[in-house]
């Protein structure tokens, strides 16, 4: 939606530039054409005007320039009768894969992260290395969420009032990331793209949990998978085996 | 940040003399601590006696009979010292440990062997502490921590001191009158608020280790791979004959308010490295730690992680393949 809002401001901006530049150059606005950073009359090249006089004739023309453009998705992709789909939010929804894997240690509960794969349908990459980063930052706001970063109360207070408590991963906790871009092109998408940034961050706390149980055979329903946490599974595990096993040669 | 004046001394005994004169002072090293609480509003000194110009509190110097690391060695210096990364494997490895590079670069030996002891109910703001009526450590009458009892429960968590207290450190302590020569494991009380047995004018000058100490070695469990205080950190020193325990020493951080040498591991010389050992080990640190909830991780988790620990870094230094709790 925003992508496409920001094309509908930029063509308003350029329609501006060049009427600004068609004024300057004696030109009707329909024969000036725009060809990189050059407004020219024609495709002669006998009349022109680099992009940096254009935007000085149009400010000395008109002051600042604030250009807005809007976008609405079409009324069959505005959502169903289901609850918060009036606000028809987005048209074009990505599909995100991450595989994540871990080591976990019995003996103090720590976990680490020792790769992790993600995919991601973003729809038409226009810059690739920019969704990779992107998918790279999730990631990490993922393993923060799942792995270290929470607040809680101590007798009404903030106990992790500051980024010393608030514990975001640190580059010692960042894993290799392989991140594979499976493109498609989306219709409405602005330039057939879709979205690069929460597709790639919701996969990583399940993906984390099921890797712990199927490490170590634990069900973790609380997140973050703080080390104290991670233990007192594995404790409640061995008791249960405990008792288990008593059952099994009473029987 | 309160106001404050800064006093360079040339000397140990011109700092200690600044220090008796002006009460309302406090020595500065690598400030990584101390600016942190000032900030916080824990602590407002009028006068800082910053100890960087005085020579005597620097490097790192070997005799036939002892090391000697000066004070105000950083702690980034340590592990650099191939001496010190071959032999005192501990030290080096706690080193390495503590915080994040940057803090590691500014924060000396004697500033972290005097690290005050933290708690979540203490290293907060002015604001937050005020809001909770302050604690027993600092401006209050409740441990938030165990409101029925008397004493501070704040928890000592540097580094250095477990893994000094295994290799079998003293310390060099300048006074008004003398100096004096203590065992480091003799500076610590069990005790949140008071948790130095120092004077009030009374600076550690160096650490003093024997030469030849046993293997040792060090770890720890905090949050996070980088920046976080040790919840617990465990120091051993082991020396084998013929697979039986000739030497066997354990240190301990983060779980009390002060480091310590576990007790009763004499009696495991002798024995055979094996699961009954290592189940002793493992008995003897559950029973001495002491964590309370002054961490947002529970105590009975540092607890049992600390027990873990032991049990793994003795292996490690045996030689035994890695042991499954």
């Amino acid at each position: 939606m925003v992508g496409n809002a920001a094309i509908d401001a930029a063509r308003g901006l350029k329609a501006l530039l060049i009427a600004a530049a068609a004024s300057k150059l004696e030109a009707k606005p329909e024969d000036v054409e725009c060809v990189g950073e050059v407004f020219q009359v024609g495709a002669g090249g006998q009349s022109s005007l680099p992009f940096a006089e254009v935007v000085k004739a149009a400010l000395a023309e008109r002051g600042p320039i604030t250009i807005s453009g809007t976008f609405t998705c079409p009324p069959e992709a505005q959502g169903g009768k289901h609850r918060g789909g009036a606000v028809g939010s987005t048209m074009g929804f990505s599909y995100a894969a991450q595989v994540v894997e871990v080591t976990v240690d019995e003996a103090t509960g720590t976990i680490s992260v020792d790769k992790v794969w993600a995919a991601l349908d973003c729809g038409h990459a226009i810059n690739p290395l920019a969704v990779e980063g992107q998918i790279e930052g999730s990631i990490w706001m993922g393993m923060g969420q799942a792995l270290s970063e929470e607040t809680r109360y101590a007798e009404g207070l903030p106990v992790h009032a500051s980024l010393l408590e608030y514990r975001v991963p640190t580059i010692a906790e960042s894993p290799p990331i392989e991140v594979q871009i499976v493109e498609s092109h989306d219709p409405y998408g602005p330039f057939g793209a879709k979205e690069a940034s929460e597709g790639a961050l919701a996969g990583f706390p399940p993906a984390l949990v099921n890797a712990i149980a199927n490490a170590v055979g634990i069900d973790m329903s609380e997140l973050p998978t703080t080390a104290d946490r991670v233990m007192e599974a594995l404790v409640e595990r061995r008791r249960r085996q405990r008792l288990d096993s008593t059952r099994k040669v009473a029987s | 940040m309160p106001q404050f004046h800064i006093a360079r001394p040339p000397n140990v005994e011109a700092a200690v003399a600044t220090r008796r004169d002006h009460p309302d002072s406090r020595f500065l090293a690598g400030g990584t601590d101390l600016l942190v609480n000032m900030r916080h509003g824990i602590s407002s000194p009028a006068l800082l006696i910053d100890l960087a110009e005085i020579d005597e509190l620097g490097g790192i110097e070997a005799t036939e009979a002892a090391v000697r690391i000066g004070a105000s060695v950083t702690v980034a210096a340590l592990p650099l010292s191939p001496l010190l990364s071959e032999r005192y494997r501990a030290l080096a490895e706690a080193a390495e440990g503590i915080a994040g590079p940057g803090h590691r670069v500014m924060g000396t030996v004697g500033g972290n062997l005097c690290l005050d002891t933290r708690c979540i109910f203490y290293n907060q703001s002015e604001w937050w502490r005020h809001a909770n009526g302050y604690c027993l450590k600092h401006s209050g009458e409740v441990c938030h921590v165990a409101p029925q009892g008397q004493r501070c429960h704040a928890a000592f968590t540097g580094d250095l001191a477990p893994a000094l207290l295994v290799l079998g450190a003293e310390i060099e302590i300048a006074g008004i009158q003398q100096r004096r020569r203590i065992p480091l494991g003799d500076l610590y009380v069990e005790d949140g608020r008071a948790h130095l047995a120092l004077g009030a004018e009374e600076m550690i000058v160096a650490v003093h280790l024997p030469r030849d100490p046993p293997p040792s070695t060090y770890a720890k469990l905090r949050a996070r791979g980088a920046i976080d205080y040790p919840l617990a950190g465990v120091a051993v020193a082991l020396a084998t004959a013929d697979g039986m325990v000739k030497t066997l020493r354990i240190g301990i951080t983060g779980t009390n308010s002060r480091p310590f040498l576990l007790a009763g591991t004499d009696e495991l010389v002798g024995r055979p490295i094996d699961e009954k050992m290592l189940q002793q080990v493992d008995r003897l640190v559950q029973k001495q730690v002491q964590p309370m909830r002054t961490t947002v991780a529970s105590a009975h988790y540092r607890r049992l992680a600390a027990a873990g620990l032991a049990r793994r870094l003795v292996c490690a230094l045996a030689g035994t393949p890695k042991n499954r709790s």
